[in-house]
Formats: structure tokens, C-alpha cells, sequence
């Protein structure tokens, strides 16, 4: 879970790179991402999902093509990942410090009582607010 | 990072709010991943992948040409609580080459199973 989080921080870097048209940073958040996904697909019971992974490289590979075969919205990818960072900072006390996985979300929600995650402080444990992403 | 607990629902009859949350929360709390199989007019939830349900639907004998992933969420209303996207829709040989469902009547289809 947290490898998935992490390749959500990596992944949101390559769609901000991408925007930026900084070649430079897109090839580094690219390669940054495949090899937290290669280490993901290693894992003992990552087999049943093989497919997904496999689906999830085909899309980190579209992304930086010149003439993308897919038509990939960055919003869709950025809430794929969102769950897995929230179930992170849920299960680690409001992330452990941990500003990879913050990235994920959005700034309004990043506070532990308005998320209503149970933090060090012992606030209360409740709904997690989602993002919409129609289109 | 997996666990080795994952129940992974076949539902075949309406299920009550209550149900659906309760598979919720076994995993990511305010949501549920599922697919739906258009043909068979089954859906599966649960699990932490939509190929988890995907999986299952198929070993049940579902098409993967009629199988969509969806997010549920049971504590939403009106249209919050489907979130047509997931990887398992992106499928340039079907024409939807994104992640979320492109096909009106296709989400159309979904979401009368899901209700």
C-alpha cells in the first residue's frame, strides 16, 4: 500500500512535469515510477493483480509517448491513487511524515480533523472525503 | 503491502446500503471497487483491485468484453455514488482508450445493475 502511494507521488510529478513540457523531469519521474512499479510487481502476492499492473505500466509508457495512443485524464489517474494514500495516512498516525504520500491530497484535506483520520492528537475517526472526477 | 484477507462479492440480487458499506470498509473505508458484467447483469465488489472482482466475474463465466470497472461509494447519493474509472476500462480495441467509461449506455447499463 505504501509502494502504491508512493508511485502515486511519482506519478503526479510525471503528469506536473508533463505539464510543464520539462522533458527533463518527465523522464525522471517516468523512470522513478516504472522502478517503484517493477518493485511492486515483485511482491509475494502481487500476482492476482498482474493484469492491473500490467494496464499501469501500458499507461506510465502512454504518457510519455510523442503521439499518446491513449486518451489518459491526469485527474482519473490522480484519484486512482488517492484511496491508496489515504488508506496510508489512516494507517500511519497522519502519514508519519510522510510528504510523498501528502501529495496526493488535495490541500483542504490534508488536516487530520477535517479528514476525520484518528492523528496522534486523537482526533476522531470518521468519512473520508473523495474527488470527483467526471467528465 | 497485500493482505492475504480479500473477500471478493458476487452479487446476483439487490443488496442493502448497509451490505455495501460493510464491504467497504473492509478495505478502503468510504468506497468499494467492483465490475459489472453488462451481459449477465452481475456485479462483484470487494477486493483491492478492480481485477480482484474482475477476476472473480471471469471465473464465474463472464466475457471480459462485458465486464467495466466501477467505483462505488454507499454513503453518496445521486450521481457521487458511481465513479465510472478504473484501469481495467481502458480498452483502445473496444474503442475507450481512457479509464473512465466513455460509453453512455454502457454506464447507463451499470448503473440500472447497480440500483
Amino acid at each position: 500500500m505504501f509502494l502504491m502511494a508512493n508511485l502515486g507521488s511519482e506519478v503526479t510529478r510525471l503528469l506536473c512535469a508533463l505539464a510543464e513540457h520539462n522533458e527533463g523531469r518527465v523522464r525522471g519521474a517516468h523512470t522513478r515510477a516504472c522502478a517503484i512499479l517493477t518493485e511492486i510487481r515483485a511482491l509475494p502476492d502481487a500476482e492476482h493483480a498482474e493484469g492491473e499492473f500490467s494496464i499501469l505500466q501500458e499507461v506510465l509508457d502512454d504518457l510519455i509517448r510523442e503521439a499518446p495512443h491513449l486518451r489518459i485524464q491526469p485527474e482519473s489517474l490522480r484519484n486512482y491513487f488517492t484511496p491508496f494514500a489515504l488508506k496510508v495516512l489512516a494507517s500511519s498516525s497522519y502519514g508519519g511524515g510522510n510528504s510523498n504520500v501528502l501529495e496526493l491530497i488535495p490541500k483542504p484535506y490534508r488536516n487530520p480533523k477535517i479528514r476525520g483520520i484518528r492523528g496522534k492528537n486523537g482526533a476522531d475517526e470518521g468519512g473520508v472525503p473523495r474527488y470527483s472526477d467526471r467528465g | 503491502m497485500f493482505s492475504t484477507r480479500m473477500i471478493i462479492r458476487i452479487i446476483e440480487k439487490p443488496i442493502t446500503r448497509t451490505e455495501a458499506k460493510e464491504i467497504a470498509e473492509e478495505f478502503y473505508g468510504d468506497m468499494v471497487k467492483g465490475v459489472a458484467d453488462i451481459e449477465r447483469e452481475v456485479i462483484a465488489l470487494g477486493g483491492k483491485w478492480h481485477m480482484d472482482a474482475n477476476n472473480k466475474v471471469m471465473e464465474t463465466g463472464s466475457s471480459q468484453t462485458n465486464v467495466w470497472g466501477f467505483n462505488l461509494y454507499p454513503d453518496k447519493e445521486g450521481e457521487d455514488r458511481i465513479e465510472y474509472i478504473a484501469l481495467i476500462n481502458i480498452r483502445p480495441a473496444a474503442g475507450n482508450r481512457n479509464m473512465y467509461i466513455e460509453d453512455a449506455d454502457i454506464r447507463e447499463t451499470i448503473r440500472k445493475i447497480i440500483h
